[in-house]
This record gives structure tokens, C-alpha cells and sequence, in this order.
């Protein structure tokens, strides 16, 4: 792997009217890693998160996508750079079938499909690589939380990325669900796809990341691999012990 | 100058009529994020409403507001309660949006049957007096109209303000899920706006019919106004929908003094498209 | 594997022959029907539900609630009369002109105006509407208020003219067919996923490499030109035009057949066209002398009576109804999900081979 990471975040602030909700952030993401961020709510994860997707600009600092900077990138402009991405808040294509839904998917990005058979074929494959081949008829709006989480994945790795943003992809989940969605977040990552994560499930980024951001505040305050961060003494009072209940949700 | 003054005060009078109307959209799309696209045939039901206490009982048009605020009151409940509570569950914009449609199309066409297309005036004593205020003269019922929806303006500022109801009705427009959870039962609140909202058009139609033809089709130019009146007010904002409304009045008055009458649409129309991008615009940029 | 192969193509045939049964049911009727009343409603029906695809393509399709189609129409009909009396170009040479223009006029007004979502776009497409309008009445050019004719003469193909209903019926005919396979053709390509996408989400639409401006402009543009080519057959055919046509009520008439049809179908507007506007002219012919504004009223009804009770449409409510599963499984002989899936796959590998 290159030295260049992926990713790299320098210095970024949010400002929304007066209250900063990020300030001052650096990191970067090495590529073909799982990178996780976690801090308790509130501290700007999902704000970072949306600002290196380009879904609004940072008030300062820049972001780096292979040493190419990427600030001024519009949203719809990250598929061709290979970065795909989840939402929290699942937007799945309600009023379509979930074939529909992916084979949406595979006619854009960069390796868009030039024909609807080649779109179906693609949305097939993704379809049963995520596990949904079963549920492809059904409405997406019909689909309960795991699946929907599920299909918003597989909307996103039919742009066939290099780079996965996955937004809370566990919340709400059951532990099995769990279990079974860091699996396939593991196999997504074998096949060559770096992934960053925000999380607030400590066990999934503990099983999960090699490498893990601590936000709080809208600062960083630790990073590290995954035992470090844990035995940090500032993490564990602010996140650990706030938020005590998490560890084991 | 005179002249000047005379288009002023004109602007002003019929800039209170717009005030009124937004006002009322502004209640109901605060609280349900609808547009209501009725809203204009709502004051021309107030109107036709006015027109048959009026002849009917020989009421005079002003006795007959507070008969047209129940009744119009009591119209746009039924409404909510049968159609647009179930419909907002469907959580479809399209279809509320049509739906508010559909209603404008059959209160027009259904006074276009029950009343026919021709125009109708209600006969006062009164409608041609004149009253000097230095250089200007003003028509009696337009003063009339005015201060009596003025005072309903701040009526309903202070309703909304300082009353139980009116606090829950701005606890629902804030945040329908958290009002619901402190006890506040939002179906209720949904029926009251509607019902307040088709009211204060309907008690626009009363005010209007001392001095305006009533038609089937009257409420149309009053229906637009109330949603530019709510955009450029501010939404929510029912200080703002009261200036904006004056606004609109004076601009639509100014522009046919000094360019020409029959631009004045033409004018409004394209100042509100203006208006509305240049907005979207600086909200997008504060982003 | 074969079976299967042989139950898909039975099926294809089997709906090949209903739509080619209907069709030629429409193309025989002027043969049988000589009232010129009926083809007159039969005209209207073709015209509206193609204006209706139309605003279905921008509504339906993309999510974007458009009430000044009206505007869109009028203007094609104005640009291509225009052309026609005052520079005496063909009159279909003058329709390909409305069209550019039309589409050209609603890309670069929209531009800007499609940074504004749900009712705002509503609202600009009112506002914009009746700027049109006003903007017509306070022109010379255009003829304000009064109109513009145009010449009445010999029948003729090149110069589309006919005082039989018989020709407007075909070449309405011909457009509806035409705009339909247009419609389903977007359905199914790349703009139509793109479209549908932005419906359903925006955000999400751009997070899967969608420029949601790009499509929506594509999507206003299309949809205007179709409804600029409505405007030019309307004017073909009434052979005046006059500012009236682009009021606001217009505007609401050309969306209710696709909402009544069901607004998520490209056959909805057909479907809801060919309800709805026989059942209002025949309204209109019977009692509007005593009644105006009677089939108005039913359209109100029926729009109010569809959304509150069947919120997608007649289609929406067909769709799962135990008609079209008995229309499938009895009459078509439509084979299961699964069948097509496998003979899909089954084409595919025998392709690689």
C-alpha cells in the first residue's frame, strides 16, 4: 500500500450560526483499513462525517482524497472518485422493489451501467453478496430496519467504491443483527474496500476497526488502535463513563 | 403628490386584505406543512356566505362576520376531520398538495352551480361615502374593513401569543412529535388550525363584499397573494405575514401609478419568483 | 428450462394480442363512428392525456409538483401560430420550432428556480404561469388579450388543415402512442432511474452519483416540449388561441387525469384520461346550459374521492387488486416472477457460452 493515506482531514471547523459543532479535526484514513470514529452524541461525528462526504463544506480546513483536494466536491460528485456512502437515517427508494433500488445504483458512479441488462445482472450479484437475493420483490418500504440497513449497503457498493462511508450502519440492530451486519461489513472489506465508520456500538468498532477516531465536543481527543483508545483515561470518562450503558447495547 | 398619497393609502387598504389571507395559510402551514391551495375559494365561500345572511336575513354585511367566522369555523373543522388528517398519514406531498387542490375546484365550480357565474353586489347605504383624510379620500366600507381587520389581527397575534390553545398550537408547528408526547393531542390542534385558518378567509370574503363583486372565481387572485404574503413574511412569522401582506399592497399600487395597471400582475408575479430564489439561495450559502 | 421459455413467450403474445386488439378497437372507431361529437371528445381525450404524460413525467416521475403546465402548452401554441401567420412557415415545421423553443424558455427559467423543493417549486410554477400570461395580455406581439386565429382553407396534410374531426383524430392518435412509448422508454433508461431516484430522495440521489439538477432541468425540458406539442395540435385543431388557455385552472385540469389514473404509472394519465373526460364532456353537454361548472365539480369529486380513498390512483388500486391477478393468471397466462428471472439468466449464460 502507498503511503498516502486515503483520506486525509486537515483542520477542519463547522460553524452553524455562532455554535461549532466541529473545530479543529485532523486525521486521515489509510487505504484498505477499517477506520471507525466514535464519541457520544453530539460531539460532531455525523457532521465530520457529512462534511467529507461533501453534503456541506467545512467553514475552514481541507479534505484530501489521495492527495487530491476534494472540499469543493458536490455530493453527486463522489461516485466517480469511487466514495460511496450510507445515511443514518435510511433513504431507501420506498416506492420501489429492492432489485429496483439497487439496479438504480448501478447505473451511475464510475463504472456506470451502459445497459439495463447489465444494471440487473450487476443489481443480482450485489443482491446476493449483501444477502436480500430472497427479498428482491419486495417494496423497500415493506422491509423492516436490518434489511433496510442492509440495502442501504448494497445501494452503495453498487457504485462498486473503493472507499465506504457507513453512518451508524448498527444502530437500532439486535445483537444477532449485529453480529451478522459486521460480518458482511468484514467481507465488503476483504474484497479490497477501505471503510470508514461512525459508530456508537463499542463492539462493533472493537471487532471491527484497526484503527479509531474519538470525537468529543467537536475535538478529537484520542485515535489509536482500538486498545488504546479503550484504555485512554480521558475517553473513558467522557465516553465510557457517560455513556457506561453503550459499551454493551 | 396627492396622487401619490391616494395610492398609498389604497395599498395599504388592500394590502390588509392580503395580510388577513396570509396570516390564515400561515397558521395552517406552520402547524401542518401544507400548503392549503384553497385558501383563496375559502374567502370566496365567506363571501357567498355573507351574500346570503345578507339577503336572507337583511343582515348588514358587517353583523354578518361573526355569523361567516363560526360557520366558516365550523366548515374548515369538518374538513380537516374527514379529509386532510387522514391523508397527512399517507405522508404523500403530492397528494395533500392535490387534495387542497380538489377542495379549491369544488368550492369554485359549486358556487358556479348553486349561484351561477354572474356577479353579485350586496346594496349598502353606505358604500358610497366618501371621508376626506387631508388630500385623500377614502371609501367608508374600505375604512371599515380595515380597522376591523386590524383589531382581528391582533386579536389573533396575541391568541397565538398568550392564550393555553394558542401556546399548543405553536408547541405543534415547532415540533408535532414532542407536543404529542407532553399531552398535547395533536388532531385537536390540527382541527382547531384548519378551523381558524378557513375563518380568518372567510372573515376576509365578509370584509371584502362591502366594496368587491362576488364570483365564483374571486378568491383566486386572494389565494396566490396569501401564499406569496407567506413566503416573503416569513414562515410561521404572523408580524411578518401582516407587513408583508401591507407590502404587497402598496407595491401592487406603486407599480400601477407609475408604470402601468395592467403591468401590476405581471410585476408581483415575477418580484415573488425574484424573491423566492434569491431566498433559497442565501439559505443554501449559510449552509 | 425450455418450459419456461415457452411460458414467457405464450405470455408476450397473449399481451401483444390485447394491446394490439385495442389498438386496433381506437383505430377503427372514426370508421364506425361518424358523430362528430363523440370524435370531438375522443380528440380531447388524446390531447389531454398526452399534456397529462406531460406533467406526469416532471409530477409523477420526478416528484415535482408542477401546476403551470398550462403556461408550457399556451407557449407552444403561441410559438408555433406565431410563426405560422406572421412568417408563414409550415405548420409542422413551426411545432419542431415551438418545441425548441418551449424547451429552451422552461431550461434556462428553471435553472435557477430548481434549487427550491417541494411546495416552493408548486409555487414557482403558479407565479411562473401567470407571468406568462400577463405577460401575453400586455403584448401587441402576441396579440394580448384577443387571440391569435389561424387561416381556415382548402383541407390539406401540409398545411394540417381539415374540417372532418377524422385526421385530428389519427395524428392525436399517432401523439399519444408516440409520447406513451416515449414516456416508458424514460421509464426504463438510465434518466428514468435517475428521476425516480430523486422522487423518493434527494440526498440519496446525489450520495449514489445522481446531479440532481441536471435530471430535474432534463426532466422540466422534456415535459415541456411535449406539452409545447399538445399546444401546437390544440391550436391545429380549435384554430385559435388566446390567453385564456394558459389560466391557472388549465393548469390543474392536465395534472388530474395522471393523479385520478394514478400519478406513479406512465398509463395513468391514459387510464384516468380516457375515465375522466368522456364522463366531464358528457356532464358538460347535459347540463352545463343549467348547471355550468358541473363537470368541474365531478372532477373535484372524483380528484377528492381518489385521494382520500384510493391514494395511488385507479392504476395503483388495479395493481393489487384481485382483477389484475385473475387478468394475468386466467387471461394472460402470466407465468411466476421466477420464470422470467430464469429465462432471463438461462439468455444470458447461453450468451457467454
Amino acid at each position: 500500500m502507498s503511503n498516502t493515506p486515503i483520506i486525509e482531514v486537515r483542520h477542519i471547523t463547522k460553524r452553524f450560526k455562532g455554535l461549532t459543532a466541529v473545530k479543529d479535526v485532523s486525521f486521515s484514513i489509510r487505504e484498505g483499513a477499517i477506520t471507525g470514529m466514535i464519541g457520544p452524541n453530539g460531539a460532531g461525528k455525523s457532521t465530520t462525517f457529512n462534511m467529507i462526504c461533501g453534503y456541506y463544506p467545512p467553514t475552514e480546513g481541507r479534505i484530501f482524497f489521495k492527495g487530491q483536494d476534494i472540499t469543493d466536491k458536490k455530493a453527486h460528485e463522489y461516485t466517480k472518485m469511487k466514495i460511496a456512502r450510507t445515511f443514518q437515517i435510511m433513504k431507501p427508494l420506498k416506492n420501489l422493489s429492492v432489485l429496483e433500488n439497487v439496479v438504480a445504483s448501478c447505473y451511475f458512479g464510475h463504472a456506470a451501467a451502459r445497459s439495463e441488462r447489465e444494471a440487473r445482472e450487476r443489481a443480482m450479484e450485489i443482491l446476493e453478496f449483501t444477502g436480500l437475493f430472497d427479498k428482491r420483490h419486495i417494496l423497500s418500504k415493506d422491509m423492516g430496519t436490518p434489511d433496510q440497513k442492509r440495502l442501504e449497503m448494497a445501494r452503495a457498493l453498487a457504485t462498486k467504491p473503493e472507499l465506504l462511508f457507513l453512518d451508524e450502519n448498527m444502530a437500532g440492530l439486535n445483537p444477532a443483527e449485529t453480529e451478522a451486519a459486521i460480518e458482511l461489513i468484514r467481507q465488503i472489506n476483504r474484497s479490497g474496500v477501505t471503510i470508514f465508520l461512525i459508530e456508537h456500538i463499542m463492539q462493533a468498532v472493537v471487532s471491527l476497526c484497526e484503527e479509531v477516531i474519538v470525537l468529543h465536543h467537536g475535538e478529537k481527543i484520542a485515535e489509536g488502535t482500538p486498545e488504546q483508545v479503550m484504555n485512554d483515561p480521558y475517553v473513558m470518562e467522557v465516553y465510557l463513563g457517560t455513556k457506561g450503558g453503550a459499551a454493551h447495547a | 403628490m396627492d396622487i401619490f398619497l391616494q395610492a398609498c393609502v389604497n395599498g395599504l387598504l388592500m394590502g390588509g386584505f392580503y395580510s388577513l389571507m396570509g396570516m390564515g395559510q400561515n397558521v395552517i402551514f406552520g402547524v401542518m406543512k401544507i400548503v392549503n391551495f384553497c385558501h383563496g375559494e375559502m374567502l370566496m365561500v365567506g363571501m357567498y356566505l355573507t351574500y346570503v345572511l345578507s339577503t336572507a336575513f337583511g343582515l348588514d354585511p358587517y353583523l354578518c362576520v361573526p355569523f361567516v367566522a363560526v360557520l366558516m369555523f365550523m366548515l374548515g373543522a369538518v374538513i380537516q376531520h374527514t379529509l386532510i388528517t387522514p391523508s397527512l398519514g399517507t405522508k404523500s406531498f403530492t397528494n395533500l398538495l392535490f387534495l387542497t387542490v380538489g377542495l379549491g375546484l369544488l368550492l369554485s365550480n359549486g358556487a358556479l352551480v348553486i349561484f351561477g357565474s354572474e356577479y353579485r353586489t350586496i346594496p349598502t347605504s353606505y358604500a358610497q361615502t366618501y371621508i376626506s383624510l387631508g388630500p385623500v379620500n377614502v371609501a367608508l366600507p374600505r375604512l371599515i374593513s380595515f380597522c376591523v381587520l386590524v383589531v382581528i389581527s391582533v386579536v389573533l397575534f396575541a391568541f397565538l401569543k398568550y392564550t393555553t390553545t394558542g401556546k399548543q398550537i405553536r408547541a405543534v408547528s415547532q415540533n408535532p412529535v414532542g407536543a404529542e408526547v407532553v399531552g398535547i393531542n395533536a388532531k385537536r390542534i390540527y382541527i382547531l388550525t384548519y378551523g381558524i385558518g378557513t375563518a380568518l378567509a372567510g372573515v376576509a370574503g365578509a370584509l371584502l363584499t362591502g366594496f368587491y363583486t362576488i364570483f365564483p372565481t374571486a378568491g383566486a387572485s386572494f389565494g396566490f397573494r396569501a401564499l406569496i404574503v407567506v413566503v416573503v413574511g416569513g414562515l410561521g412569522s404572523i408580524p411578518g405575514a401582516f407587513f408583508a401582506g401591507i407590502f404587497l399592497g402598496l407595491l401592487e399600487t406603486m407599480v400601477a401609478l407609475f408604470i402601468s395597471p395592467s403591468y401590476s400582475d405581471l410585476i408581483v408575479f415575477i418580484t415573488f419568483i425574484v424573491i423566492l430564489v434569491v431566498r433559497q439561495m442565501i439559505i443554501i450559502r449559510r449552509k | 428450462m425450455s418450459e419456461n421459455v415457452k411460458a414467457v413467450r405464450a405470455y408476450r403474445r397473449n399481451v401483444a394480442l390485447a394491446l394490439g386488439l385495442l389498438l386496433l378497437v381506437f383505430v377503427l372507431i372514426p370508421v364506425f363512428v361518424k358523430s362528430p361529437y363523440i370524435l370531438n371528445i375522443f380528440v380531447l381525450v388524446f390531447y389531454m392525456s398526452t399534456l397529462s404524460m406531460a406533467w406526469n413525467l416532471l409530477g409523477g416521475m420526478t416528484g415535482q409538483n408542477s401546476l403551470g403546465h398550462a403556461a408550457y402548452m399556451g407557449l407552444g401554441a403561441y410559438a408555433s401560430c406565431l410563426l405560422i401567420t406572421k412568417a408563414g412557415a409550415n405548420p409542422w415545421l413551426s411545432a419542431i420550432f415551438g418545441m425548441i423553443v418551449v424547451g429552451l424558455v422552461a431550461g434556462v427559467i428553471f435553472y435557477p428556480c430548481f434549487i427550491l423543493r417541494g411546495p416552493y417549486f408548486t409555487l414557482v410554477s403558479i407565479a411562473f404561469g401567470e407571468a406568462m400570461r400577463q405577460f401575453i395580455i400586455n403584448s401587441t406581439f402576441f396579440g394580448r388579450a384577443s387571440g391569435v386565429g389561424l387561416p381556415f382553407g382548402r383541407d390539406s396534410w401540409l398545411d394540417f388543415r381539415f374540417g372532418s374531426k377524422v385526421p385530428y383524430y389519427y395524428v392525436g392518435l399517432a401523439m399519444v402512442l408516440l409520447i406513451y412509448l416515449l414516456m416508458k422508454k424514460i421509464e426504463r433508461s438510465r434518466m428514468g432511474y435517475a428521476l425516480r431516484t430523486i422522487r423518493e430522495d434527494e440526498d440519496a440521489a446525489a450520495a449514489i452519483g445522481i446531479n440532481p439538477t441536471k435530471y430535474k432541468i432534463m426532466a422540466v425540458v422534456v415535459s415541456a416540449m411535449v406539452a409545447a406539442l399538445v399546444g401546437f395540435f390544440y391550436a391545429s385543431y380549435i384554430r385559435y388561441i388566446d390567453p385564456d388557455l394558459m389560466v391557472q385552472a388549465k393548469s390543474t385540469e392536465s395534472v388530474l387525469p395522471a393523479v385520478v389514473g394514478g400519478a406513479a404509472y406512465v398509463e395513468g394519465p391514459l387510464v384516468g384520461g380516457l375515465i375522466m373526460i368522456p364522463l366531464s364532456e358528457f356532464l358538460r353537454a347535459r347540463y352545463s346550459a343549467m348547471l355550468p361548472g358541473i363537470n368541474m365539480l365531478l372532477y373535484a369529486i372524483a380528484l377528492l374521492a381518489v385521494i382520500r380513498f384510493r391514494p395511488t390512483g385507479i392504476l395503483g388500486w388495479y395493481m393489487h387488486s384481485k382483477t389484475k391477478k385473475f387478468v394475468d393468471e386466467k387471461l394472460l397466462r402470466k407465468p411466476p416472477v421466477e420464470v422470467f428471472e430464469a429465462v432471463e439468466l438461462q439468455k444470458h449464460s447461453g450468451k457467454e457460452a
